[in-house]
């Protein structure tokens, strides 16, 4: 059973854990969990003449942040509240509360950057992926029966794009912490993060579909296809070409 | 020629995160115009890398 699936049926999971190994087995979400919490959370809160209620409220977060893990095998209901909802919870109420002096933190943009990326690390973290060790068929819960086999295998290539693509596709998303204007910083985020989604969706696609050649349209189909957005683009450069010359 | 256009969608992909790059850098240094134009850019390429890998015609 997947830790999702107890996680909705609200079932027990195995024998209760110590917890440091709790700890260390969730160490790839407690880990990106304390790193976005040291620099978007515990840094505004130090350094600034912050309220005693967001310290509280920071520290709070830190607390559902560790008691996590060692709820998240034996009560995976409680962990996964005490991970997602109440660490989220009272790191919004701790921004909320900093108010002006979260506004004037500046701060190194890498920094802020870098503890965004750790936040979804850490929202990936408290996903259901199956661990490697870890053979599906050999749960006491799977519908009894032949196993289905794939009906083709992925090249060894589409890790390698899809990688790229994603790395590709983060790219503004850091840059969007370069914009210090706060109506253009709040649009820059935006935009970026559209442009992650739109760019890692069509990426996925486009990778995978490197693996289904035979349900391919032929090339001529294809190109076709794209005839309309290519002509717009064509068009697009165009304009840009004539402004840059008239300017 | 099939590999070509699956190498042309994957360079089209790149390149809609690279627009985007642009615009998202253009809105850094103020220039609004030059951002929305990369960003349209961007959709645009995006739009093309998806219909070359799957055009819409032949979907289910």
């Amino acid at each position: 059973m997947s830790e999702l699936s107890a996680v909705d049926s609200g079932t027990r999971v195995g024998s209760a854990p110590s917890p440091l190994r709790a700890l260390r087995d969730r160490a790839s979400t407690v880990l990106p969990g304390l790193y976005a919490w040291v620099t978007t959370i515990a840094l505004p809160t130090v350094q600034h003449s912050a309220k005693a209620s967001a310290k509280i409220s920071a520290f709070c977060a830190l607390v559902a942040l560790i008691l996590a893990p060692l709820f998240a095998r034996e009560q995976p209901r409680l962990g996964r509240a005490l991970g997602v909802y109440v660490f989220i919870g009272f790191a919004l109420l701790t921004w909320v509360l900093l108010g002006a002096p979260l506004l004037q933190h500046a701060g190194d943009p890498w920094l802020a950057a870098l503890g965004g990326v750790a936040f979804m690390l850490y929202a990936l973290g408290w996903g259901s992926l199956r661990r490697r060790d870890q053979i599906p068929e050999d749960d006491p819960n799977i519908i009894p029966g032949t196993p289905l086999m794939p009906r083709s295998r992925p090249p060894a290539l589409v890790p390698a794009v899809f990688a790229v693509i994603v790395a590709s596709a983060l790219v503004p998303t850091f840059l969007a912490f370069r914009v210090v204007d706060a109506e253009r910083a709040l649009f820059a985020h935006a935009v970026a993060l559209l442009s992650a989604i739109l760019t890692i969706t069509a990426g996925s696609r486009v990778a995978l579909g490197l693996g289904q050649r035979r349900a391919l349209p032929p090339t001529l189909d294809r190109l076709n296809a794209a005839a309309v957005p290519l002509a717009l683009l064509a068009l697009a450069f165009g304009l840009g070409f004539l402004w840059l010359v008239v300017r | 020629m099939s590999k070509v256009i699956d190498a042309l969608s994957i360079l089209l992909v790149l390149a809609a995160a690279l627009s985007f790059s642009f615009g998202v850098g253009a809105l850094a240094e103020r220039r609004d115009l030059i951002a929305l134009y990369w960003l349209v850019i961007g959709g645009l390429v995006l739009r093309a890398s998806v219909e070359l890998l799957r055009p819409r015609s032949s979907s289910r």
